[in-house]
């Protein structure tokens, strides 16, 4: 098209040529005036249209410079997709006027595209048919696809019902000023209608919560009970007052990313200190919860972080708080993966060392106009890293994202980010633009302004507050909970026993806790399938699942689910005779983290030809991205000592209990690789190839091929691959194991000293409770 | 596991696979030759939609993995816990086959659920294709010479 365009400069005497189509152009066009059917001044002109209608997918010409029927008739097409009137019958009509030839050589589609809805076509049709003789109209695209454009042309035709002089497409005072008179509801009908259905589709779906897929609506004339009801749940879902009218309010939510700036909001965020007198005067102005920075980067003047002192200073004051970590994040080159593993060590390390309570969400902040191409070079990456570095430190926090409104998406989406912080002000930035809010917003930031309170000023952002993120009310909290996990299975057995129908208690409670992500499929064949009807009894008395405790000897976070998915594994299936053989126990346990390692050496081994040297790098190592980590090992091993106090006679209450209050986690490398290894290398190493190459057990071979091929996409299967080339992998399991009996040897001080310090603050809440 | 459940292990695969093929065969050479005239032609058919019908179903099943979170997260999709919990029994149902990751993300491919149940009406149309060409062919053999 670039190239059409500078022909077409060329044509009309303008040089240099560029590859825009400006006001030069434009100018030039209109002095040559309106080309349609038998116009010959310049058989190169006709040329460039008929090629820009090829380009457009339309059929314009068999021959080539001159404008005749079949050109005419493309043009007409055009023109109708466009939603124009194309001007007449036969060679009537299809004329290319200036502004038609600058869409003919613009990239806009005029038919649906991949995504597109039929209810956004139409209203970019009706939009393009109402308005494009207007001079501040410009014909925008009929692609089906709400976007930056499409908001431009509905502002500007609503600017023109609303009579103003020089519309431009802005939220501005006049705009606002109009919007204010048209407070519409079931019953109206008419033009005012169309425009105002016309946004609500813009906007449609409203996500209605994480688990629905949302409310849609459709373009109507007419204010009906079905409209009406929609604009209800948006503005439920907007914290907006909700009537199911056109308020000024509800215009504006749908039209700009603040909505309307000075609507009550109970959030704000500042990079000022909240001091005393400034937490009391947040209080007295309805504030409950202000986002506060954690970290202020070298270099900077603006003091922004939180001050000593300053968090109870809030929590005194009945406010809450929401932490923002914000590391220059103003241009592209502040996103990379490396710099987002950086920033959460750091965020991690602040976080903590201000008492921040496990599971906080700390906001990541994405400060400028990110594109959709930037957002997903670099800003997903980013955001990969930054959960990467939160999951080093054993995920005590958790990443939420600050920016605009495609920022928040997307990350949201590709990274799993929890919250979104939207930063609404921004209305201009073309990711506020055309993009509606995202499902999972917690705050969105509607208005910066300057507070005075007495002699004292300071700058506030107010955060319109949907809820989902509460903020925080405290902070060091006693960050022990394995003690709530011996509880929460204690009550679970308790129930268990108590239940009237059949199975065995302790393999019940082990079934429950797995049975919402280690349940169905691959966990039926192996281990068979959960008692639902205990389910069903245990959570009729109130229960639900604890996904994750703190193990009180690493601090690290455990993940109770997979702890009791592979313990029930061990526990139905026990190991075998021969102590060298492997079984489905070890599928859901250790083998099976070993075969994904296995999947994930083979795919980096161009980087590591030597499998012993992956291992010894991979697996069980803090803070290095695995499918075999740190946290994996620990449960594996707690799952089959657990099993195996079950099988010894223990109440699986009694075995949680001994392994994270009676000191047992202390040994747990050491008594985990004598009992399941045989506490030699040589057994170690025979069970290690076996669980990767054995066939004589139809779940391990199942295993092996599931996820090593089928899953990992590895079509070399273990078995396959040479026995010089594996046995280096399996030796390096092996040296694993051996450093990590070690290293509990050599750490047994620290951890009994945690240990006892974890115990004496449990005794602490006992003694207060 | 004994000696004779790992011999079954290893030669049951390739027996149905042979088995399989065969049908795939009888089936494609009886339309050409019209035996599907025969009832007991539409056996064949059958057989190779049950084995279309449990490769389909044996790729939803176990669509989750071992670890769905993983699962999820190697897919870009969010784990939705609040979601998980609300509908439990979805990874663990015979039909349809659902493993959601949240609301708007199904492990299970889409293909899948329409695959079973158009296999399910094929196969009740190759057993009402049996019953009619039985019922015709002893119409025929009852008609008098």
């Amino acid at each position: 098209m670039n190239a059409l365009v500078m022909g077409l400069q060329h044509e009309l005497g303008i040089s240099p040529v560029v590859a825009s189509f400006g006001p030069t152009t434009m100018s030039r066009l209109q002095a040559l005036g309106d080309i349609g059917f038998g116009w010959d001044k310049n058989t190169n002109i006709v040329r460039i249209i008929q090629h820009g209608l090829f380009c457009k997918g339309y059929w314009g010409a068999n021959g080539y410079g001159g404008y005749g029927a079949v050109t005419t008739e493309a043009v007409k097409n055009l023109l109708t997709d466009m939603g124009l009137p194309d001007g007449g019958t036969g060679t009537a009509g299809g004329v290319t006027t200036p502004k038609i030839f600058k869409c003919i050589l613009n990239m806009d589609a005029y038919t649906k595209v991949s995504g597109g809805t039929d209810d956004i076509r139409s209203i970019q049709r009706w939009l393009n048919g109402g308005y494009w003789t207007r001079d501040a109209y410009t014909i925008g695209p009929c692609d089906g696809i709400y976007s930056r454009d499409v908001q431009k042309s509905m502002m500007i035709a609503i600017q023109y019902e609303l009579g103003i002089a020089a519309p431009n497409g802005n939220f501005g005072p006049a705009t606002q000023a109009g919007l204010q008179t048209k407070n519409l509801g079931e019953g109206s009908s008419g033009l005012w209608v169309q425009l105002f259905s016309a946004a609500c589709v813009f906007n449609s779906p409203v996500p209605t919560g994480t688990s629905e897929t949302g409310t849609p609506t459709t373009w109507r004339s007419s204010y009906d009970s079905k409209l009406r009801e929609w604009v209800e749940i948006f503005q439920r879902f907007s914290k907006l007052d909700v009537n199911g009218r056109s308020d000024y309010r509800t215009w504006a939510q749908l039209l700009v990313s603040m909505g309307d700036p000075d609507r009550p909001a109970t959030g704000s965020d500042t990079r000022f200190e909240i001091t005393a007198s400034r937490a009391q005067w947040l209080r007295n102005n309805g504030y409950a919860v202000v986002g506060r920075y954690i970290y202020d980067p070298p270099g900077s003047t603006l003091d922004k972080e939180i001050k000593p002192g300053e968090l109870n200073t809030m929590f005194s004051n009945g406010l809450k708080v929401f932490p923002i970590y914000q590391d220059n994040a103003r241009q592209l080159s502040d996103f990379t993966y490396s710099q987002g593993y950086q920033h959460a060590l750091n965020a991690h390390s602040l976080a903590s060392g201000y008492g921040f309570n496990r599971g906080t969400v700390i906001y990541f902040a994405v400060d400028y106009d990110a594109t959709r191409d930037e957002i997903d070079a670099a800003i997903v990456p980013y955001f990969h890293g930054v959960a990467a570095g939160l999951a080093y430190n054993g995920r005590r926090y958790v990443h939420g994202v600050y920016g605009s409104r495609n920022v928040c998406t997307v990350v949201s989406r590709q990274t799993g980010a929890r919250y979104s912080f939207v930063s609404g002000m921004s209305w201009g930035f073309s990711g506020n633009l055309g993009f509606p809010i995202p499902a999972n917003w917690s705050f969105n930031q509607i208005k910066e302004f300057k507070v005075t309170n007495g002699s004292d000023t300071f700058d506030l952002d107010r955060d319109v507050v949907s809820g989902i993120d509460p903020g925080q009310s405290s902070v060091n909290q006693p960050s022990g909970p394995a003690d709530g996990f011996i509880d929460y299975v204690q009550r679970l057995y308790d129930h268990a026993v108590a239940y009237p129908g059949e199975g065995d208690p302790n393999q019940l409670v082990m079934e429950y806790i797995r049975h919402e992500a280690y349940g169905g499929g691959d966990w039926d064949f192996l281990i068979g399938s959960y008692n639902s009807e205990f389910v069903d009894y245990a959570d009729g008395k109130g229960m639900s699942v604890m996904t994750d405790f703190t193990d009180p000897y690493t601090a690290y976070e455990l993940g109770a689910e997979h702890l009791m998915a592979s313990a029930n594994g061990h526990y139905v299936s026990w190991m075998p005779s021969n102590p060298r053989s492997v079984n489905a126990g070890d599928v859901a346990g250790w083998g099976g983290d070993l075969l994904t390692l296995y999947v994930d050496w083979r795919r980096a081994s161009d980087q590591y030809p030597d499998g012993r040297t992956f291992v010894q790098q991979k697996m069980a190592k803090v803070g290095v991205a695995s499918s075999f980590g740190y946290n994996d090992l620990i449960e594996d091993a707690d799952a089959w000592l657990l099993a195996k106090a079950v099988r010894d006679g223990r109440t699986i209450a009694q075995a949680v209990r001994d392994l994270y209050n009676g000191g047992g986690g202390l040994t747990r490398f050491s008594r985990y690789w004598s009992g399941r290894f045989s506490g030699n290398a040589e057994d170690a190493k025979f069970l290690a190839h076996n669980i990767l190459t054995a066939a004589d057990d139809a779940k391990v071979i199942a295993a092996q091929v599931g996820l090593v091929t089928v899953r990992g996409g590895i079509k070399t299967l273990p078995a396959m691959l040479g026995y010089d080339d594996l046995e280096p992998f399996e030796q390096g399991f092996v040296d694993v194991m051996l450093a990590r009996t070690g290293t509990e040897r050599r750490l047994r001080a620290t951890y009994e000293a945690n240990h006892e310090k974890y115990l004496k603050a449990a005794r602490s809440r006992a003694a207060r409770e | 596991m004994n000696a004779v459940s790992a011999l079954a292990a290893i030669a049951l695969p390739p027996l149905l696979l042979a088995v399989f093929v065969l049908s795939l065969w009888k089936t494609a050479r009886g339309l050409s030759a019209r035996r599907w005239e025969r009832p007991g032609w539409w056996a064949f058919p059958a057989v190779v939609l049950t084995g279309l019908g449990c490769v389909a179903w044996f790729a939803g099943v176990f669509s989750g993995g071992l670890d769905t979170r993983e699962a999820c997260a190697s897919r870009g999709a969010g784990y939705d816990e609040a979601y998980r919990s609300e509908y439990w029994r979805e990874p663990s149902r015979w039909f349809p086959l659902h493993n959601k990751c949240n609301a708007g993300f199904d492990l299970v491919p889409a293909w899948v659920n329409p695959t079973l149940v158009a296999i399910a009406l094929l196969l009740v149309g190759c057993a009402a294709g049996a019953v009619t060409t039985a019922v015709i062919g002893r119409k025929k053999s009852e008609k008098p010479d």
